[in-house]
């Protein structure tokens, strides 16, 4: 198999899980296509060194990296309107696209770093260790992060129970 | 759902069925040709703050203007005249001659910061922008540079990103990363692109011709040679990723010694057109604006607000954006110098001219063009929000462009606010 046709088996298989995870850390579907396709391109001009090593995990660090530097350098490009026309939520009648605006609005509340280590914690499923070594950080500080971000994520307005998405985070019931 | 659980549950489920549109093509074409977005973010700032400068100077308190007739303003193209001068104010500041500044002026956004000086090819791909590159630090860290290519312009001081070329790899052994071309639309190519290694010279073999190509060496590691050709040929296709130089309008480069002796080629390097690299596909917000101004490949340019509901709304020609906007625009009067993209954007017109294109967000009534030496203006407004006004000038040249002046007036013919290019 050439490295063409690697990549193209590499897309194939992680494009959707790393559509997600772009989707998460944004929490906007245009952002996380133009997120995903930047990462995957970046992997793909990268193919020959990272095909042997673990392309996925790379992609995934190239995405988190890009997703901070986009912050930083246009702050703006983040923000979200200060409040959600009526006509977009009620644009689509489908229940999941509400309670999946709901996840994606209380993920944006947090810190970047929060939303990352809750990301890689508790959608990638990756450990304590794992993540501080993916993101370049102290595991204290993944743990004091997540601790923070749970705590938001527990007075979420977006994840209160009686609200779209009816979720209400406990600490401690991983 | 109370638990950690659930929120891991939450997380899964409520992305299982988002489904991402990108394909290996974008992904292919994307990473040829990706865009790494920067600016003048100093110049605007410093740009804006002359121009609040000027606010100040030509706002009168008797509402006198000396403006141009304050009559509406055609949201098409139309000759103008020479403006009425206003006495009261002072000569608008413009930019600085591009060709005029020093290496490393170039203010760019800090996450693409150059290292080292940066290169002016003094190659002019159009009527008035240059091709630069410049060295920054990689996806992969301070230890793998790329090459950024972009386009600066003499009219205005802009600077537009063309592209990133990574380094060919940590072989060691001297090899030519990916080739770039730029049509400069008059039976001209520009190719260039990065080499590492040592070399004496360079020659590009391209349609049966040999051309030396020009090499500058990155003053951090003079082992990265930055080479360019300019030379007549075809272009190549504009979306082309081709995986060969084997094309018969892709040239093969060679690297030699003093000697003669050949040290690399590029051949089985990829090549691909930089000067076309962005295609907008979001949904269109209110009307499209059309300019009536006719590009390089002969087509009009038509301006369009794109985005969803949620986010802020961009401007864009369909294959560059130009800026963006919040909802509602927020009323920061010329420019959109509070975003990454410069305050005029160039486009390349025909016959060699330019079409500048920018923005103004305010309570004006009407924004009025002016311009001589053939410039050709216009203006309209949005059709969502009509406080944001998009105002070009066609057939520009580095010898009319300075000419260029906008006036935005409230309805009682006040000047609200001024924009110049000249030098």
């Amino acid at each position: 198999m050439d490295g063409d046709a690697e990549f193209a088996s590499f897309m194939r298989d992680s494009s959707h899980r790393l559509y997600r995870v772009a989707y998460l850390l944004t929490g906007d579907r245009g952002r996380a296509e133009e997120l995903t396709q930047d990462a995957l391109a970046r992997t793909y001009a990268a193919w020959r060194r990272v095909r042997w090593d673990d392309a996925y995990a790379y992609t995934r660090r190239v995405m988190v990296n890009l997703h901070n530097d986009w912050w930083r350098a246009r702050p703006w490009r983040e923000q979200l309107v200060a409040q959600v026309p009526d006509g977009a939520g009620t644009a689509d009648p489908a229940t999941v696209t509400v309670h999946r605006n709901a996840v994606a609005r209380a993920l944006q509340a947090l810190t970047r770093r929060e939303r990352t280590v809750i990301v890689y914690r508790y959608f990638l499923d990756l450990t304590e260790q794992q993540t501080a070594r993916e993101l370049g950080l102290a595991v204290g500080t993944v743990k004091s992060a997540t601790a923070r971000a749970l705590a938001k994520l527990r007075i979420s307005p977006d994840l209160d129970r009686n609200g779209p998405a009816g979720l209400v985070v406990a600490e401690g019931a991983s | 759902m109370r638990t950690v659980a659930d929120l891991r549950r939450a997380m899964t489920e409520e992305t299982e069925d988002l489904v991402p549109q990108v394909t290996l093509e974008t992904v292919r074409a994307t990473a040829r040709r990706r865009t790494v977005r920067y600016t003048g973010a100093g110049a605007a700032v410093m740009v804006l703050a002359m121009f609040a400068s000027v606010f100040v100077a030509v706002t009168r308190p008797d509402g006198l203007t000396g403006g141009p007739d304050p009559s509406p303003v055609p949201s098409q193209l139309l000759p103008t005249t020479e403006p009425a001068p206003d006495p009261s104010a002072s000569p608008l500041p413009g930019p600085p001659d591009a060709s005029q500044l020093p290496p490393g002026s170039i203010r760019v956004d800090p996450s693409a910061a150059p290292k080292g000086d940066i290169i002016n090819t003094h190659v002019l791909v159009n009527a008035s922008e240059e091709l630069v590159v410049y060295f920054t630090d990689g996806p992969g860290g301070p230890q793998m540079p790329q090459m950024l290519s972009g386009l600066h312009s003499r009219i205005t001081g802009a600077f537009r990103t063309l592209g990133a070329t990574g380094a060919p790899g940590p072989s060691g052994s001297p090899s030519f990363g990916y080739l770039s071309q730029v049509d400069s639309h008059n039976g001209r190519v520009i190719d260039y692109g990065l080499y590492v290694g040592p070399v004496s010279r360079i020659v590009a073999d391209a349609q049966g011709a040999r051309v030396p190509a020009q090499l500058a060496h990155w003053s951090v590691d003079p082992k990265f040679v930055v080479f360019w050709v300019d030379r007549h040929g075809i272009p190549i296709p504009a979306d082309s990723n081709n995986p060969t130089t084997t094309g018969p309008t892709q040239p093969l480069f060679t690297a030699l010694d003093n000697a003669g002796k050949v040290l690399a080629t590029s051949a089985g390097k990829w090549a691909a057109r930089t000067d076309s690299s962005y295609r907008d596909s979001r949904p269109q917000i209110g009307d499209e604006i059309r300019t009536g101004a006719i590009r390089a490949d002969g087509t009009e340019l038509v301006l369009r607000f794109t985005g969803d509901d949620r986010y802020w709304p961009w401007l864009s020609s369909g294959d560059r954006p130009l800026c963006s906007f919040a909802r509602p625009p927020v009323a920061n009067g010329f420019g959109p110098g509070w975003n990454e993209l410069p305050i005029w954007n160039e486009f390349e017109g025909r016959s060699g001219t330019a079409i500048l294109v920018s923005v103004y967000v305010g309570p004006a009534d009407r924004v009025v063009v002016t311009a001589s030496g053939g410039v050709r203006t216009g203006s309209a407004q949005w059709s969502v929000y009509p406080e944001v006004f998009v105002f070009w000038a066609a057939d520009v040249t580095v010898a009319n462009g300075p000419s260029i002046q906008v006036v935005a007036y409230d309805k009682q013919g006040r000047v609200l606010g001024r924009l110049g290019t000249g030098r």
